[in-house]
């Protein structure tokens, strides 16, 4: 207790520093992660509300027609697509098989190697032909430079496929040579510069309609223009799995998030009561030391 | 799963428990095992990859007939002679990439960022209704509003936006001030709520849930 204070806020300091003593930052994580791996076995199905990015991204996807040419863009590597969104990018790889339209998977990470054959083992690409329905790219660097490059000029940029077979042997690329002949680009990027860039090489360049995998704040200045649809990470999974009727891992992280935000949120309105309340103002500090 | 991967699968978790011990016990011996086969573990697996995108962009189709690639390689090794005392060297690379990047870039963002946003806030100014979902004339105007007001805070000529700063329009920039502030705030909870809890959520999926699934279906136990 601090020197000089009268006996109510002696009583006030000691219920303060017998807090700080109680609900320490190592409790509470401990208490949050026990809401959470509970929910993750027993969740509440709270209803979700689908948003307009993740309608707006399903009917875009419900739009194509068989044969249509899409561009699947992904950042992936292995640790990706076997971790945390490895039940979106498979629902969403197999929504575009369903609709029978033609796949080029186009890489713009390193650790690609080791994604395809995940791609064969979780998704339903197997019931397609390769080279003729899917194609997969190998990774270029070089980023906005190379996605220019290879928007311009497909066949001419990679000229052969992961597997070193020339595009031009490809039916797949037939009548594809430039991004002009796509008919959609479904791009997921984590680094947030990368939606001005492939905003800029592919929609506003070539009129591509481009539906994103991404934060929204990242893309939010070209929505409706350039970029048509969008899944806002967890937020966007989890509805787009309730939209397409695929119960998933992103259902469960979104009612453990909206219960750990909640309890966030509470958090901060009862210590700000009590910082206000306890007239501690100055000089407090958390067990934590800030 | 087979089984070595049930093993490899307890061991990774053996791993991120010691990871995560730092909350509790600080910088021990077993938060630095752990942090250092992270780091060097994505060292060999970037290292691996970088190979590979190496070959599959440049060595294998140089050996296939497009020698002039040998060119862009030989400059990408350039970046290299920072380490020796022919240094000016890497200035190459650099050189051509910004200037690559320049020429690929910059008609482009006029388009994109410039243009494409002037037509798109006329259009509402015009129309009086913005994108769906905010197609009411307020969120229109709130638009307008906040481009103008904005644009004026960013007005640093002190012949023609002392006004707008000292006068007695100042509240104009005030008010893009907290269009700032507020958007700002916005994107600050929006990366908090979806970066840290999501990966909070994502160590207990990935760890807890995903674990006991795998353990049930290999032991062939009905789901919790």
């Amino acid at each position: 207790m601090a020197k000089g204070q009268s006996g109510g806020q002696k009583s006030v300091g000691t219920f303060d520093e017998a807090l700080r003593k109680v609900v320490t930052p190592q409790r509470l994580a401990i208490v949050m992660a026990a809401i959470t791996i509970f929910l993750l076995f027993r969740p509440l199905f709270l209803p979700i509300k689908i948003g307009f990015q993740t309608t707006d991204f399903y009917n875009r996807l419900e739009a194509l027609k068989p044969g249509d040419i899409v561009v699947y863009s992904t950042d992936t590597v292995p640790g990706d697509f076997l971790g945390g969104r490895r039940d979106i990018y498979k629902a969403v790889i197999n929504h575009l098989i369903e609709k029978k339209v033609k796949i080029i998977f186009h890489p713009t990470a390193a650790g690609w190697s080791g994604v395809t054959d995940t791609i064969k083992k979780i998704t339903n690409i197997g019931t397609l032909t390769y080279g003729t329905d899917y194609v997969f790219l190998p990774f270029v660097s070089g980023e906005e430079m190379a996605w220019a490059s290879f928007a311009a000029d497909m066949k001419g940029f990679y000229r052969t496929d992961i597997y070193g077979a020339s595009l031009t042997t490809l039916p797949i690329f037939a009548n594809v040579n430039s991004m002009s002949d796509v008919d959609l680009a479904v791009v997921q990027y984590g680094i947030f510069t990368w939606g001005e860039m492939f905003v800029r090489q592919w929609p506003t360049k070539y009129g591509v309609p481009m539906i994103c995998m991404a934060l929204f704040s990242t893309l939010q200045a070209w929505y409706g223009n350039q970029v048509k649809g969008n899944l806002d990470l967890d937020l966007g999974f989890a509805e787009y799995e309730a939209l397409r009727k695929l119960p998933a891992e992103h259902i469960l992280r979104m009612e453990a998030r909206n219960v750990v935000s909640l309890m966030i949120i509470a958090m901060i309105f009862v210590g700000t009561g009590l910082y206000w309340a306890t007239g501690v103002r100055r000089g407090a500090r958390t067990s934590m030391g800030v | 799963m087979e089984l070595w991967q049930i093993v490899l699968m307890f061991l990774g978790i053996g791993i991120g428990i010691m990871g995560l011990s730092l909350l509790w016990f600080g910088n021990t011996y077993a938060f630095a095992f752990a942090e250092n086969w992270l780091i060097g573990g994505y060292a060999g697996i970037n290292l691996a990859a970088n190979l590979e995108g190496l070959n599959s962009t440049a060595l294998r189709n140089i050996t296939s007939g497009r020698y002039l690639l040998i060119l862009p390689l030989i400059a990408g090794f350039l970046v290299f002679t920072r380490w020796t005392r022919f240094r000016w060297a890497a200035r190459y690379p650099v050189a051509i990439m910004s200037g690559v990047g320049l020429g690929a870039i910059v008609g482009l963002t006029m388009d994109s960022q410039l243009i494409s946003m002037v037509t798109t806030t006329a259009t509402e100014l015009v129309n009086l209704q913005g994108p769906k979902p905010f197609a009411d004339p307020i969120s229109a105007i709130v638009m307008i509003v906040g481009v103008i007001t904005v644009l004026t805070y960013f007005l640093y000529s002190i012949t023609f936006s002392r006004p707008f700063h000292q006068g007695t329009t100042r509240w104009i920039s005030r008010v893009g001030r907290w269009f700032m502030l507020v958007s700002a705030g916005y994107l600050w909870s929006k990366i908090f709520l979806t970066e840290a809890i999501d990966v909070t959520t994502d160590i207990f999926i990935m760890w807890v849930r995903r674990t006991v699934q795998e353990v049930q279906i290999y032991l062939g136990m009905p789901p919790l």
